[in-house]
């Protein structure tokens, strides 16, 4: 059966865009890798601070945003306060800085006393393993050159043993640095939030306890913003993810109709 | 002397970082922990800036030149270098220069570069769809396998899954299997992948250490 690939993308197109429109309301219930890292981040107690790398690109922002997006919001309700950075890629500063900054807004947190952004800082491990000595003499400044020195929020903050838990939202291979280094060499939690194509690498790590739950591609930054009561992008995406993947498996079952058709057929 | 340098500095760093981080004393902690060790990345990290940077215009300059073909991208990558630079280096902070929020150099970047980039991604959706329909063929039980696995997931990670649970009562519980497949045999396939490659990683970084792996240092022989 031959369909011109056109018409596919011509479905796949109408079957993503149209549901963004039509309000709707899918049933989301949580994994338990995302309750897990939800009830770590919810019992901490206030004023801890959690540390959130942006290691991705505007590629798996549609993923990714969400996520941070949620975790931020799920600080600054619990009075958490939150230190932000960028480490592999460059393009991941702006986008750190848009989510935490708009979501300072909305809680009404401050710049230097809620929240730090160190944005994009060179030297990847080195950054990392410096981190677990001092904060402030390895990073040194703010995205916007201000010392950290002079910034309130540090007073209290010397390494990781002042963090709750660090917290890495990846598309690539930055994950395996903060269990290496945050997690087995300085003993502090860390956690993770992953595109979809990414987590099942992954599950090893929740396994043995070395990441402390873990956000799953779209559907994992649905469910937390299920979990803390706040729908957005996520959960409006579930729409649509929702129905494109009833379109792939359609397919894939016309197709293999088809296949078989074909091989009796020419039996 | 060319080679024999960057050999006995990445056969001296590889052994000591190697040592550092195994050994529990706090010696170990002092090398790793060193502060000239961040400022002396920074520098190495802004020299191959430069070199990438001049690569680049190079390359595009070249292109341009010669007229190759689609040479015309090759202006539009060096007018967005250029614009960023300009406004993001050059121009006043009064004038909306700068990189921070607000400037021309933000908006450039959240609203021409990100929808860009994440525009190009998003086609790999098209293409997944495209090849789900032509090559995930049943044609041995491997392959069954695969397609069943696959079909449990995508139904255990949409709301279909839940609807599906709600209304069959539990019998066809797709995101509980989902999990499973996930937490087992996933994890211990993975698992056991991961570990085929960190030691295909400890034999190469051996190499490299050592010397056998020499292609890093590039020119010939």
């Amino acid at each position: 059966m031959e369909l011109d690939r056109r018409w596919i993308f011509l479905l796949v197109a109408v079957m993503v865009a149209v549901p963004l429109f039509i309000p709707s309301n899918p049933p989301i219930i949580p994994d338990r890798p995302v309750q897990e890292l939800y009830n770590f981040i919810d019992e901490l107690p206030e004023g801890t601070p959690i540390m959130i790398c942006f290691d991705y690109s505007p590629d798996s922002l549609a993923e990714l945003n969400p996520m941070g997006r949620a975790l931020v919001r799920h600080a600054f309700s619990k009075n958490l306060r939150v230190i932000g950075l960028a480490l592999a890629w460059p393009a991941a500063s702006g986008l750190g800085l848009e989510i935490i900054n708009t979501t300072a807004e909305e809680y009404g947190k401050v710049e230097g006393i809620d929240w730090a952004y160190f944005g994009y800082k060179i030297g990847y491990s080195q950054i990392v393993i410096g981190m677990g000595k001092n904060i402030i003499q390895t990073v040194q400044e703010d995205y916007k050159g201000v010392s950290l020195s002079n910034m309130e929020m540090f007073k209290d903050i010397k390494n990781y043993d002042d963090i709750g838990i660090v917290i890495d939202l990846a598309a690539g291979g930055s994950l395996g640095l903060f269990v290496t280094y945050v997690n087995t060499m300085y003993n502090r939690p860390v956690s993770t939030g992953v595109t979809a194509v990414m987590a099942a690498d992954y599950y090893p790590y929740l396994q043995s306890g070395q990441i402390i739950g873990m956000l799953n591609g779209l559907k994992g930054a649905a469910d937390y913003e299920k979990l803390i009561n706040k729908k957005d992008l996520a959960t409006k995406g579930m729409a649509s993810q929702n129905w494109a993947h009833i379109m792939i498996i359609i397919l894939i079952i016309l197709g293999n109709i088809s296949y078989l058709l074909t091989k009796k057929q020419g039996k | 002397m060319k080679r024999s340098l960057p050999l006995a500095i990445v056969f001296i760093g590889g052994v000591v970082y190697f040592l550092a981080y195994f050994t529990p004393h706090y010696f170990s902690e002092y090398i790793l922990q060193q502060k000239i060790l961040v400022d002396w990345l920074k520098i190495l990290g802004l020299f191959a800036f430069v070199i990438g940077l001049y690569s680049l215009i190079h390359l595009h300059v070249t292109k341009i030149k010669r007229r190759v073909e689609n040479w015309q991208y090759s202006i539009m990558t060096l007018t967005g270098l250029t614009v960023m630079f300009i406004f993001g280096i050059l121009v006043p902070e009064k004038y909306l220069g700068g990189i921070q929020q607000g400037t021309v150099y933000d908006w450039i970047f959240m609203n021409v570069q990100v929808p860009l980039q994440s525009t190009m991604f998003s086609l790999l959706a098209f293409y997944i769809t495209s090849a789900a329909f032509r090559a995930f063929k049943a044609r041995s039980v491997e392959a069954t396998c695969l397609l069943i696995a696959a079909t449990i997931v995508m139904l255990g990670r949409v709301p279909l899954g839940e609807s599906i649970r709600e209304g069959t009562r539990g019998l066809l519980d797709f995101p509980k299997w989902t999990q499973w497949i996930l937490d087992v045999p996933n994890m211990a396939t993975k698992r056991a992948i991961t570990f085929g490659v960190a030691l295909g990683m400890i034999a190469t970084s051996l190499k490299i250490m050592f010397g056998i792996e020499r292609s890093w240092l590039g020119g010939s022989e």
